[in-house]
Order: C-alpha cells, then sequence, then structure tokens
C-alpha cells in the first residue's frame, strides 16, 4: 500500500516511515504543507497521514484541497490539539479518523490498517467461522472451541477472543482492546484489560501446550500461532 | 515581601488577577459605555438644592404671613385713626365749621405723612391736608371714606376721606424679602460646600481600600484590605473582597503546588528513562538485555504520555469545556457496561458488586464511563477482600442525579476527604501504587467531570464503609 505522510517533525517523520515501511506500506515524506498538498492532490496514495500543524499550509487547508479536488483517499490526521473543536472541525472537513499525540505507534498501525480495509472489498470479514491452528469460533452460535473441546468464555471474552482472531498477528493495544470490547473510549488507569486477557489466557491457553494469546511488552497482546 | 530576587521569577496567573483586579481599577474614569462620577459633587448639589427648595418654601411661608399681619395692622391702624377724626370732627363741629376748621389745622402736625380730605354735605371740599403729591406718589396707601354726623352744620353730616402711606412698612417688607433669598442661597452655598467636604472626607476610606488593593500583587497573595475604624456600609464589601482573595490565594497555592506535583511526577519516571538508557549503552549489551531496557523504557512513557493525557484533560476542564451531552439515558444502564469492563479485575479481587437505584440523564456518555470506572477502580484497590461494592445511584430532589460507589474497607481520615479529588492526592500513600499505571489523577478526573456536567463531588467515611461518588446536573 502506498502512504503518504506529511508530517513537518523530522524525528517523528522518520520514525513513522521506518516503522510503516517496515510493515510493509510504502511510504512518501513530506515535511511542509506546499509539498504535502501537491502530493495529495496530485500523487496516487492509499491513506494520507497528515499533522495538523505545518508549515505552509496547514492540515486543514491540505485537507480541503484534497476534498476540493474530489479525491477521496482516506485521511488519519494527526494532533497534538486535544482539543474537541479540532477534532470535530477535522472529521467534518472530511478526515476520515484522528490520533491525538502522543500515540502508540501500535494503535497508529491499528487504524491505518482499519483504514486500509475500509476501502478494500469486503470478503474474509464476513466470514461466521474462524479459526487459527486448533482453535474455531462460529460467530453466529458464539461458541468457541479448541482442540475439539468446549471453551466456556463470557459474552465480553468471547468478543474479545474473535476480535483477536479476526486481526490475528496484529499487536492490539489495551486501548483498542477496551475500546473496541468494552466500549470505554478513554485511558483507563486500571489494569482491567490485563485482567481481563489473564482470565481469558486461562481459558484459551493454560489447558493446551500450545500458546496462542502472547503478551508483546508494553504494546498489547497477540493472537498467533508461534512455533 | 518586595523581594525581587529568586521569587520573582513565579509567573502570577495574569487572567486570574486581571479578572480580580479589573472592575476595582475603573473607579472615576470614562470606561466603555458607561461614564463615572464623583459622589461628592453629585452629592452636594443635590443637598444644596434641596436645602434652597426647603428653605424658600419656609421663607415665602413666613413672609407671607408677616406680610398678611402687617396689612392687618394696618387696617386696624386706619380704622381707628378713622374714628378718632370722626370723634374730633364731630365734637368740633358743635361750635360751626370755623371751629372744625381749626381743630384740624391745629391737629395737622399729628396727621403726618397722612392726608385728610372733608367735604360739606353739598360736596364742596370743606378742608384737605397740604403735601398731597408725595402721597399721591406712594403706590402703598391705603384709603378710608367715611361720613361724620355733624347735627349743627348743613346737611347734618360731612363726608370725609382719609390716605394714609404705609411705604416704610412696604420698603421693611421687600427688605425683608431680599434678606431672605439671600440666606436661602447662602446656605445653599454653604451646605454645598459643606457637604462636598463631608462626603469627600467619608470617602477616603474608599480611596485607602483602592490604595490597599492596588499594592496587592500576585507575590502578596495573603494580604487582605482593613480600615482601622471601618464604614457598616463597606464592612461587606471589604469582607467579600476578602473572601474572593482567601479563595484566589488558595486557587493559587494549589495551582503552585500542582506545578510542583507535575514536575516531580514526571521527574521520576524521567530519571528512570535517562539512567536506564545510559547504563544500557555504557557498554556491549545482548540483545535481549537492550529488549529490556526498550519494553521497561516503554512502559514508562506510556506512563508520561498517560499523565500528560490525563493533564491535559484536567486543564480543558479547568478552562470551562463543557460536557457533549447526549440523549437522556439510563445511568444504571451505563453503570452495567462499566461493570463489565471491570468485571475480572473485581472476580480476581474476590468483590461482588451491585447497582442500586436508577436516574435517567443526560450525560456525556464516554466521560460517565470514564468516571464511574476510576470509581469502580479505587473502589477495587481499597475494598475487604470477599466484600460487596455498592454502585448506589438516585435523582435527587434538586434536579441533579448522584451516583456514589460505596466500598467496605479501611476508613479514610475525615481530614484527608476534602482532599481526596486534588491532583496527585494520595490519603495515604503506602496502601497504592503496587506497580499500576495509577497516577493520583484519578479522582480529580471524576471531579472534572462533575464540574463539566454541572455537578460536584461527595465523599464520606464512616462505620468502615467508604463512599465515593459524584452528581451531575441531568439536562444542560
Amino acid at each position: 500500500m502506498r502512504l503518504l505522510v506529511v508530517e513537518d517533525e523530522v524525528k517523528l517523520a522518520q520514525y513513522l516511515h521506518k516503522g510503516l515501511t517496515e510493515n510493509g506500506h510504502v511510504v512518501d515524506l513530506v515535511h511542509d504543507g506546499i509539498e504535502g498538498r501537491r502530493l495529495a492532490v496530485g500523487g496516487d496514495y492509499d491513506l494520507v497521514l497528515l499533522d495538523l500543524m505545518l508549515p505552509g499550509v496547514d492540515g486543514f487547508g491540505v485537507l480541503a484541497a484534497l476534498r476540493a479536488a474530489q479525491r477521496n483517499t482516506p485521511v488519519l490526521m494527526l494532533t497534538a490539539r486535544g482539543q474537541v473543536e479540532d477534532r470535530v472541525r477535522g472529521l467534518e472537513q472530511g478526515a476520515d479518523d484522528y490520533l491525538v499525540k502522543p500515540f502508540a505507534f501500535s494503535e497508529l498501525l491499528a487504524r491505518v490498517g482499519a483504514l486500509l480495509r475500509r476501502g478494500a472489498p469486503a470478503g474474509a470479514q464476513a466470514a461466521t467461522q474462524l479459526q487459527l491452528g486448533d482453535l474455531e469460533l462460529d460467530l453466529v452460535s458464539r461458541k468457541a472451541q479448541r482442540a475439539q473441546q468446549r471453551l466456556d468464555l463470557t459474552a465480553k471474552e468471547f468478543k474479545l477472543l474473535a476480535l483477536l482472531l479476526r486481526r490475528r498477528g496484529q499487536i492490539l493495544s489495551r486501548t483498542l482492546l477496551a475500546e473496541q470490547v468494552w466500549d470505554m473510549n478513554f485511558d483507563s488507569d486500571t489494569n482491567v484489560v490485563e485482567v481481563a486477557v489473564r482470565r481469558l489466557r486461562a481459558k484459551l491457553d493454560d489447558p493446551f501446550p500450545a500458546k496462542l494469546l502472547h503478551t508483546v511488552r508494553g504494546m498489547g497482546y497477540v493472537l498467533e500461532e508461534r512455533s | 515581601m518586595s523581594n525581587e530576587g529568586p521569587t520573582a521569577q513565579v509567573l502570577p496567573p495574569p487572567e486570574v488577577l486581571a479578572a480580580a483586579a479589573g472592575p476595582l481599577s475603573v473607579m472615576g474614569a470614562c470606561s466603555g459605555v458607561t461614564c463615572s462620577h464623583a459622589i461628592s459633587t453629585r452629592l452636594s448639589r443635590k443637598l444644596a438644592i434641596f436645602t434652597m427648595v426647603v428653605l424658600g418654601v419656609l421663607f415665602t411661608v413666613t413672609w407671607g404671613m408677616v406680610k398678611m399681619i402687617l396689612v392687618e395692622r394696618n387696617t386696624a391702624d386706619l380704622a381707628a385713626r378713622s374714628e378718632l377724626i370722626t370723634d374730633v370732627v364731630g365734637r368740633a363741629a358743635n361750635q360751626g365749621e370755623a371751629a372744625v376748621l381749626a381743630r384740624l389745622m391745629s391737629d395737622a402736625p399729628m396727621r403726618a405723612s397722612t392726608r385728610l380730605e372733608v367735604w360739606r354735605a353739598d360736596g364742596s371740599l370743606l378742608f384737605a391736608d397740604q403735601d398731597a403729591e408725595n402721597l399721591h406718589r406712594s403706590a402703598h396707601t391705603q384709603v378710608k371714606v367715611f361720613t361724620i354726623e355733624t347735627p349743627a352744620l348743613a346737611g347734618g353730616q360731612v363726608k370725609a376721606r382719609y390716605t394714609v402711606d404705609y411705604a416704610r412698612d412696604a420698603a421693611m417688607g421687600t427688605r425683608w424679602a431680599w434678606v431672605l433669598i439671600f440666606v436661602t442661597l447662602a446656605a445653599g452655598a454653604l451646605v454645598a460646600a459643606g457637604a462636598r467636604w463631608h462626603v469627600r472626607h467619608g470617602l477616603i476610606p474608599l480611596r485607602e481600600l483602592a490604595a490597599q488593593t492596588r499594592a496587592i500583587s500576585a507575590r502578596d497573595l495573603h494580604r487582605r484590605l482593613a480600615l482601622v475604624d471601618p464604614a457598616e456600609e463597606l464592612l461587606p464589601w471589604i469582607e467579600q473582597f476578602n473572601a474572593l482573595m482567601q479563595r484566589l490565594e488558595g486557587a493559587y497555592a494549589q495551582l503552585e503546588g500542582f506545578n510542583a506535583d507535575v514536575a516531580h511526577e514526571l521527574r521520576t519516571p524521567l530519571t528512570t528513562l535517562i539512567g536506564q538508557t545510559e547504563l544500557a549503552l555504557s557498554r556491549e549489551r545482548s540483545v535481549d538485555s537492550l529488549r529490556d531496557t526498550l519494553v521497561s523504557n516503554l512502559e514508562e512513557m506510556q506512563r508520561l504520555a498517560g499523565m500528560v493525557n490525563d493533564m491535559l484533560f484536567l486543564s480543558q476542564a479547568d478552562r470551562g469545556a463543557v460536557a457533549r451531552r447526549g440523549r437522556p439515558a439510563s445511568l444504571a444502564a451505563l453503570a452495567h457496561q462499566v461493570v463489565e469492563f471491570h468485571e475480572a479485575t473485581l472476580e480476581d479481587a474476590g468483590l461482588a458488586l451491585r447497582v442500586q437505584g436508577d436516574a435517567t440523564a443526560a450525560v456525556d456518555e464516554p466521560l460517565f464511563k470514564r468516571a464511574l470506572s476510576n470509581l469502580l477502580g479505587n473502589a477495587t484497590r481499597f475494598a475487604r477482600r470477599g466484600s460487596t461494592v455498592l454502585i448506589h445511584i438516585a435523582a435527587r430532589a434538586d434536579g441533579q442525579a448522584q451516583v456514589v460507589v460505596m466500598n467496605s474497607g479501611e476508613p479514610i481520615d475525615p481530614k484527608s476527604l476534602p482532599r481526596l479529588f486534588d491532583r496527585f492526592f494520595r490519603a495515604d500513600a503506602s496502601r497504592c501504587c503496587d506497580g499500576e499505571t495509577h497516577h493520583g489523577l484519578g479522582l480529580a478526573i471524576v471531579a472534572a467531570i462533575a464540574r463539566m456536567h454541572d455537578g460536584h463531588t461527595v465523599a464520606e467515611s464512616q462505620g468502615g464503609f467508604t463512599s465515593v461518588g459524584f452528581t451531575l446536573a441531568t439536562t444542560p
């Protein structure tokens, strides 16, 4: 996927470039609004990462030019201002999502993934059966089983497992899990998600030799088969 | 106090001080649409006018009455004189016309500045006093016409006209009128000057207060206004101003304390980050060891980011951000969502949970859930193992909804209760922070969310139960 990153903070831009490239994207990098506007409007990108405070033309200006040119390239706004007004203004002007600095890279990656998937034709998403190794999930009957053994999960544990399974191989942060599974849109200062994951792991992994649910320290959790 | 040394770098909170000093500093000046005036000028003018009106009315009435009395006295005087003339003429007439004339001539000096005219019955003039000219010129004469019975004379009677000049009385009246007018004006002027002086003198305490207010700067917010002998009317102002200063000083102290706390809270993780990174770089390390350092740094930095985000949230709330309320919803239903989120930790801590009561309110749902989640996290940390945590929701009579989380456990010192919602406040430092991401802003955020919903916080600790919660206005 081709991404355009418009960010004037050189260090942050370089780290975004490195991180996104390592995750399989082709990334173009510009450091000011005027160049950003030219590339966003004229280039062919799958996603634009747009900082709000830019020299030349600010993020809103770039966004306005992009939408005025009838391009519906998804735009992810990066902003240091947490103000609600800025977010609302950004979304109203046609941004698809926003991230407030400081953000975790895993968070950014998850949002980029979600935006890119939005453009892709629905296919695998519609599946009612999910499988990973000997783990099987039936989303309709809401049953989970591993090695033919039924797993006794609560409703939220099932939802958590389904999310991890659908996004297998991706590191999902605690914030993202709290948001997606429990609809809690804030950074909780409790260890609620850790405990919930621990309890899920006790049912999912503890009775079996092969572990599927892994903790990535400092970043979150990932569901994958590791040999 | 006036030390300009190291304390000079403490910046005053400009908008707070400007707001406090603003309305007081415009005394005696024209600002915007409204123009000010001097109380002394206005009051003295009003008093002078009032004095002059009262004296004027009083003097006019008095003068009118004196004039009436004078006229009455003159009339009586004229009547008495006429009677005397009647008597004298009547008696002299018995000796004939010549005797009458002789008698009137000899009495003439007694009738100075008066004029007597006597006519026979046939209308011919019998007698007239001299100096008629003077008398006719005067505007203040009184005239009496009368008949005198004279049986001895032809026709049996004579007709007399007696004219008396009261010009002296009238002149005296006019003089007095002028004196009274002068007294009235003089009294007005005196009252004006006196009132002006007294009012100015009386307002000296106000100028004193203004000077004292001007002397209060950001560095000596502890100063209060005081007068040696304060007027009763000024006391409420002084008390209110001092109460305002008290609040301002408290807020300022809290802000300064908060800044210090922030610096302290940031310094610890920064120290760890710098030290750990330096140590990792100081010699050759294995990849695993370096990864460990990076992961540890990441966790530390996430804690910092969380703290910065929370502080940003608090500062937005401080600057008056209000909740974006949604549709009216059942608070118990929202509470159940939060409980579901905390299910695992509650079970881990061996706690049961009950949601009691309900209220309908239009709230900012994410914020409401955040506040309740913080309260629940707090209760989970401090509740006695095996006990039940209770979320009590009630609609209050004053239009507010109250949400309280109650847990059994160690009582909180009553002195600490009011400070529970302060930033970075920890009732008991030893009880908290077993490596969690908790950093002492949770309850401050609850208070901010309550404020954003026009509500306030509540806290109580007795009988082994601690209740902490907040209220919120059910409608904007």
